[in-house]
């Protein structure tokens, strides 16, 4: 899970423009909980690597919009960090092939915002999204072989 | 009396503004009396000149298919996008005013407006994720590639801010990746969406960078020339903000104006701010920033050469005269 990690980070490290200077700093037990479900659904490696990526931006992109205020340190790096790392994940799942999990996630990510809008503090964790999207994903794989 | 841009280009705005309404309002998700649903409605009939949406149908009359309601949802898509990025960066510059009216997050709050903001763009992703063959990938480039450029085009200015050794390449770099990919974008999207040719869309795109880099050019020489009414927000506002822009780059090369324009800084006294003001607008700056806009509209002009002979061409001589005979 080690090797998941690290690798997952340094293909974000690579894939993030340098003029960014993007620092990447995931939440370390949502990073391992999501790796321990795509583990638990036996993704092969290079798919994890990739899926764990578009996890942890979206993560990225939450952290970074969440509670800010004019007083906030680095209110304009926040912005543009949560703005770029939301671009990146869909530039990137494009490049993964992982539009079913864009379009999965895409009522899902919009539902939270619209909460948070609205000042509403509730939501579900983006790991039950990923398990939910891992889920789906797997059922309509043993639909599609019974056929 | 001279045709505002859209009847020049013969585009049903009406229809347009519709469909972006029609984003928020066919959210089902979204309770119709919220303060989300009203905020975004008032900033879009806030106004605004529609040029993002107008190049995407522009582009769509370059292609092999009939434009349609296919067109209209990606217009709309692209001002949605566009208005998004407004709302964050009246955050980012704390401006308190958009287009004459407050700004969004002077009603909200800022923790809202910036959620605001994001639902946008995630509707945009909503409406948009359906199209995930490979014939359809383009469609994405306006929330990936185009926005995450507008992102690196902010971190060059956040970079950049009251750097006075700014060179002219990186003002450049900034100011097609703020301004200019986005609208190209939406040129080579249009194109694409109605089947023309891949080397169609590179030169509309190509046209429309161009086109771009003379609009922000020109925004930049009206933050000097224009008044504070028809700015929407005070006169010089770029300057007072650290924004080394292309007059003011110019402006540096003059030996008496450069040590005064050198000490403006954020706690800079109005005095000092209206004395450059001034000396800007008395100066060659103006001038040399025009030529250089008069120098992206002929790059534009040979880039959309090659299309002369294409039925919509005439469209993209509209766009030429309307981008070209602004400033001037």
């Amino acid at each position: 899970m080690t090797e998941l990690i690290e690798n997952t980070l340094q293909l974000l490290n690579s894939s993030c423009a340098p003029e960014v200077m993007a620092v990447l700093d995931p939440n370390p037990s949502e990073l391992m909980e999501a790796a321990s479900i795509l583990e638990h659904y036996r993704i092969p490696d290079s798919r994890s690597v990739k899926l764990l990526a578009l996890f942890v931006l979206l993560e990225l992109a939450r952290k970074r919009h969440a509670n800010v205020c004019f007083t906030s340190t680095c209110l304009t790096r926040k912005i543009l960090d949560g703005d770029y790392f939301q671009s990146l994940y869909i530039q990137l799942a494009m490049q993964f092939e992982e539009m079913e999990l864009v379009r999965y996630l895409a009522p899902q990510l919009k539902k939270y915002y619209i909460r948070q809008a609205l000042g509403k503090d509730e939501s579900e964790p983006l790991t039950f999204t990923l398990q939910a999207y891992l889920q789906a994903e797997q059922a309509a794989a043993r639909k599609n072989r019974a056929i | 009396m001279r045709l505002s841009l859209h009847e020049a280009l013969q585009i049903d705005i009406k229809r347009i503004n519709r469909e972006i309404e029609n984003i928020i309002q066919y959210d089902k998700d979204v309770p119709r009396t919220s303060v989300l649903a009203r905020s975004v409605l008032q900033l879009i009939r806030s106004g605004g000149k529609r040029l993002r949406p107008m190049l995407v149908i522009a582009g769509s009359r370059f292609g092999s298919a009939v434009p349609g309601r296919h067109q209209l949802q990606l217009a709309a898509a692209a001002e949605f996008i566009h208005a998004a990025s407004l709302i964050h960066d009246d955050i980012i510059d704390r401006s308190d005013l958009r287009r004459g009216a407050p700004s969004l997050h002077s009603q909200t709050g800022v923790a809202e407006a910036v959620h605001i903001g994001n639902y946008m763009s995630a509707r945009v992703v909503e409406l948009l994720s359906v199209y995930t063959s490979d014939h359809d990938r383009f469609v994405h480039d306006l929330s990936s590639l185009a926005t995450a450029q507008l992102c690196i085009g902010e971190y060059a200015q956040l970079d950049h801010t009251y750097d006075y050794d700014l060179s002219l390449a990186q003002y450049l770099e900034k100011t097609r990746c703020k301004t200019a990919q986005l609208m190209a974008t939406c040129l080579r999207v249009g194109a694409l969406s109605a089947d023309a040719q891949p080397e169609t869309a590179g030169r509309l795109y190509r046209f429309g960078e161009s086109l771009g880099m003379a609009f922000q050019i020109e925004d930049d020489i009206l933050d000097f020339t224009a008044t504070a009414e028809s700015l929407g927000k005070p006169a010089g506002s770029d300057l007072r903000r650290g924004q080394v822009t292309l007059p003011v780059l110019y402006a540096l090369t003059d030996p008496v104006l450069a040590p005064h324009i050198r000490a403006i800084q954020a706690d800079s006294s109005e005095e000092l701010l209206e004395y450059v003001l001034q000396g800007i607008r008395s100066g060659d700056a103006l001038a040399q920033s025009e030529q250089m806009r008069r120098h992206y509209l002929q790059k534009a002009k040979e880039a959309a050469e090659p299309l002369r002979g294409h039925p919509a061409f005439e469209q993209l001589e509209v766009l030429q005269h309307y981008f070209g005979g602004k400033t001037a």
